[in-house]
């Protein structure tokens, strides 16, 4: 952006995610790197909240956005937003991951020790990343279509339907995932 | 779309903050990806070949276009001739198989 001229950064900003994808599926490398840095931090989090992990999270966004430029020009905008395409990439690519993890405990004991070990000594600081580390594996004991659920829903703030079309299963289906990972984490998480 | 989350349990839920991606993240992996070579669907590809394809058959169009004449004159102007002076009773006669 800060190379490009006010005439540039204007143009580029008024372009959607489909028109820019139009310029994607022509090698325009700059409409790609618009479009990535729109959805590349979203995409981490979104994989973050499912993996807890900083690494895991950034491979998920690493191979989604290398499709959505390998796979430029087979997006067609007729079928899909751009935003349900990519974030499907995202869950599908972060669920399979944490299918393939023979021990997901293991890992989350991991970071949580971590954590413990790097946070501030401040007693809210504490405080803060005990309840971090309470909610995350409130979350991890969750099915992982569940936590997904509630990650789009909850987390990155899309609405029902959207969620329902990036995780590509019905409205109705959504509601009952959401409903019972609710009930899951009210049950762990309140005393 | 209603959100039934109640507010006790989403305030808590809010609470988790996820480590920040790093700075240098979205370069590098946009870095990465652009290093990767595009694919294309197969109909574009297919239209690629044909025209290549079309492309190679028209070189030395000229040339093709005049032995493609030659060839059709020369067999015309041989059935046309075979066929003035192919005389069929003669030839079964010379065959033997005449009454």
């Amino acid at each position: 952006m800060a190379d490009g001229g006010p005439f540039t950064i204007q143009m580029t900003t008024l372009l959607t995610d489909e028109q820019l994808m139009t310029q994607v599926a022509r090698a325009d490398s700059a409409a790609f790197r618009q479009l990535a840095g729109r959805h590349l931090t979203r995409a981490y989090a979104i994989a973050f909240r499912l993996l807890h992990s900083r690494e895991d999270a950034e491979e998920v966004a690493q191979e989604a956005i290398s499709k959505v430029w390998q796979k430029a020009a087979a997006f067609d905008p007729a079928r899909s937003a751009f935003g349900t395409w990519f974030y499907r990439i995202v869950t599908n690519a972060a669920l399979d991951r944490l299918r393939r993890r023979k021990t997901p405990a293991e890992n989350l004991d991991d970071h949580a020790e971590a954590l413990r070990d790097t946070a501030p000594t401040g007693e809210d600081l504490r405080i803060k990343a005990d309840e971090t580390r309470r909610i995350r594996q409130a979350m991890s004991a969750l099915p992982a279509t569940q936590q997904m659920a509630l990650t789009l829903v909850y987390y990155e703030e899309f609405s029902q339907a959207e969620a329902a079309r990036i995780m590509n299963i019905t409205t109705s289906a959504l509601e009952a995932l959401l409903f019972r990972g609710k009930k899951g984490l009210k049950q762990r998480l309140t005393p | 779309m209603t959100d039934p989350l109640d507010p006790e349990l989403k305030s808590l839920l809010q609470k988790w903050e996820i480590d920040p991606p790093a700075p240098d993240m979205p370069a590098r992996l946009i870095q990465t990806a652009l290093s990767h070579p595009q694919e294309k669907p197969w109909h574009i590809v297919a239209m690629e070949n044909l025209r290549r394809a079309f492309t190679d058959w028209q070189y030395a169009i000229g040339y093709k276009l005049a032995a493609l004449a030659g060839c059709a004159a020369l067999g015309l102007g041989i059935g046309i001739a075979a066929g003035e002076s192919l005389d069929v009773a003669g030839v079964a006669l010379m065959a033997g198989l005449g009454g």
